[in-house]
């Protein structure tokens, strides 16, 4: 009789702290009733809506052999696996796991990480398992993150635990304000999905593909919002979206237009940067053109001097006029994209099948 | 019995005669008529202009162009200066809006057919000002080109100044 007490509490105890799970998907307590609501949404929009046209460069990108909603919800689920809400408490959580049989591999830490990991927190803010990871690997210390009673170890990026904030749902990003479950919502917020699950990949310096800081002259200067990879966050997310749109039946042309718009700001943060680089030494080049003939302009010279004065002015002027010509044709959106970083993840995970994924789908609808 | 038709009669012939004598005369009305119409000329030509005014302004309401919104309602550059880092990572508001603003645009003109050149004319503008945010300039040259062909609408493009980064950003987009 005691026996059977102590399974009945023991039980009420792991349901109260049982994750919900959605197509295989773990969404922690911490995310609200009607976020999750949302993004069970979502997830079977993109498993069961019908797909009439594949995007072949997202297929290449992605490495899927066919654009059908098992494939791409399979490609999630590879990166994705626990998401937590707005409110999770990364400190509270955060669990040092004994390193028993597990070794990082010898590989480079990425170039954001060698000065401090904070710069990579904040990148990668909403992939927590890949910043995780990144700092365990860092620290060589094994660490787990605690889920409503489950300790999950992160030995990958590929462990794939995202952190949604209410961004995500804020009206103001909505391509349909009066449906939040609208199919272009839900387009939009998978392109999010897709961008965040790219973090999970990598290895060695491409570990969770880490953004890059936007060059000069770019609209996002100087912010962590660009990458100079051709298989980075942005373009995956840029190319997810693509895909989708071209598959949305239901949206209208006002709909799919905020999409496109969409996919235009992401590949615009996709940049080559031998070209960023000859754009900054001509915007420097130019700046100090300017400075000079201001001088020359505005400065009082002696008459003896006028004529020299005058003979710089010209040259200064040619000088502007050419460099301003170069930087009109220097683009800095690439015909071909940038060379792709190796995607490969990098720690110790599984690749689950798309029937196994499926068959966990099928189970959820 | 006699006396009282003689009566009945009597009371009859009284009422023809009062009714005769309050009905107007036919000079009479045409009289009643020229008053009406003699009103103080400033009346008249006030009810004319009414009446003017209001044929004329079915008339815009039943056939007349709505006006499009002006290059300035697309977001700038400006727009997305002194965002944080946060509101950077993902696509800005500002460039949803753009991105909504076109899509109406298309929407109206796609309903209204006299809208499409003045459309087109618009679209082609916003993919030129270099003040526009760059992904909505990219749209907006996308939706030149495409609408264009889909409408039949002539506008000139030969003269186009929409720079190579735009041009290759639109050529990526759906």
């Amino acid at each position: 009789m005691k026996f059977l007490a102590v399974l009945t509490v023991l039980s009420c105890l792991s349901s109260a702290h049982a994750l919900e799970e959605f197509g295989g998907i773990s969404f922690h307590s911490s995310v609200p009733a009607d976020q999750v609501a949302s993004l069970k949404n979502d997830l079977r929009y993109v498993f069961t809506n019908p797909v009439t046209q594949s995007d072949a460069e997202f297929l290449s990108t992605t490495g899927l052999t066919a654009g059908t909603g098992d494939h791409l919800h399979n490609w999630i689920y590879n990166r994705v696996r626990y998401i937590v809400g707005e409110n999770y408490d990364l400190r509270r959580n955060f669990r040092a796991r004994p390193k028993l049989f597990f070794k990082y591999p010898k590989s480079p830490l990425p170039d954001g990480m060698s000065g401090n990991s904070i710069n990579v927190v904040q990148v990668v803010m909403s992939n927590l398992g890949g910043a995780v990871y990144l700092t365990g690997k860092k620290e060589d210390v094994l660490l787990g993150l605690d889920m409503d009673g489950d300790l999950v170890s992160v030995k990958s990026p590929r462990t794939g635990i995202l952190q949604v904030g209410s961004g995500l749902f804020y009206e103001g990003f909505s391509i349909n304000k009066s449906d939040v479950n609208a199919p272009a919502n839900s387009v939009s917020r998978l392109g999010t999905l897709f961008h965040e699950a790219r973090h999970s990949d990598g290895n060695g310096k491409s570990t969770g593909f880490l953004h890059d800081i936007c060059p000069a002259g770019h609209q996002y200067e100087g912010h962590a919002a660009c990458e100079v990879s051709g298989n980075g966050s942005y373009t995956l997310g840029a190319l997810s979206e693509r895909h989708m749109v071209q598959n949305c039946g239901t949206c209208t042309t006002e709909e799919k237009t905020i999409l496109v718009a969409r996919i235009a700001d992401s590949f615009n943060r996709v940049f080559d940067r031998s070209k960023a680089q000859a754009r900054a030494t001509l915007l420097a080049e130019l700046k100090t053109a300017k400075e000079l003939l201001q001088m020359y302009q505005t400065g009082s010279w002696p008459r003896t001097m006028r004529a020299q004065v005058d003979g710089e002015i010209r040259a200064l002027r040619s000088k502007i006029t050419t460099l301003e010509a170069q930087l009109a044709n220097l683009t800095i959106v690439p015909d071909v994209r940038p060379a792709s970083l190796d995607p490969r993840a990098e720690g110790n995970f599984k690749e689950e099948s798309v029937q196994k994924s499926a068959g966990l789908m099928r189970k959820s609808l | 019995m006699k006396k009282r038709y003689f009566i009945l009669l009597v009371a009859v012939l009284a009422l023809g005669a009062f009714y005769l004598k309050n009905t107007p005369s036919s000079e009479e009305i045409s009289a009643s008529d020229s008053e009406v119409i003699n009103r103080p000329q400033s009346t008249k030509q006030h009810l004319v202009a009414k009446t003017i005014k209001q044929t004329a302004v079915s008339a815009v309401q039943s056939t007349s162009v709505p006006e499009l919104p002006s290059l300035d309602e697309f977001p700038t550059l400006a727009d997305l200066q002194d965002l944080s880092e946060d509101e950077v990572h993902h696509t800005p508001e500002a460039v949803i809006n753009g991105g909504r603003l076109v899509g109406q645009l298309i929407d109206r003109a796609e309903k209204n057919p006299p809208l499409r050149e003045k459309t087109l004319q618009l679209l082609k503008s916003c993919a030129e000002s270099d003040e526009v945010v760059t992904a909505v300039r990219a749209v907006c040259w996308k939706n030149t080109v495409s609408q264009m062909k889909n409408w039949r609408v002539f506008i000139p493009l030969s003269d186009m100044k929409v720079p190579a980064n735009v041009l290759e950003l639109s050529s990526q987009l759906p």
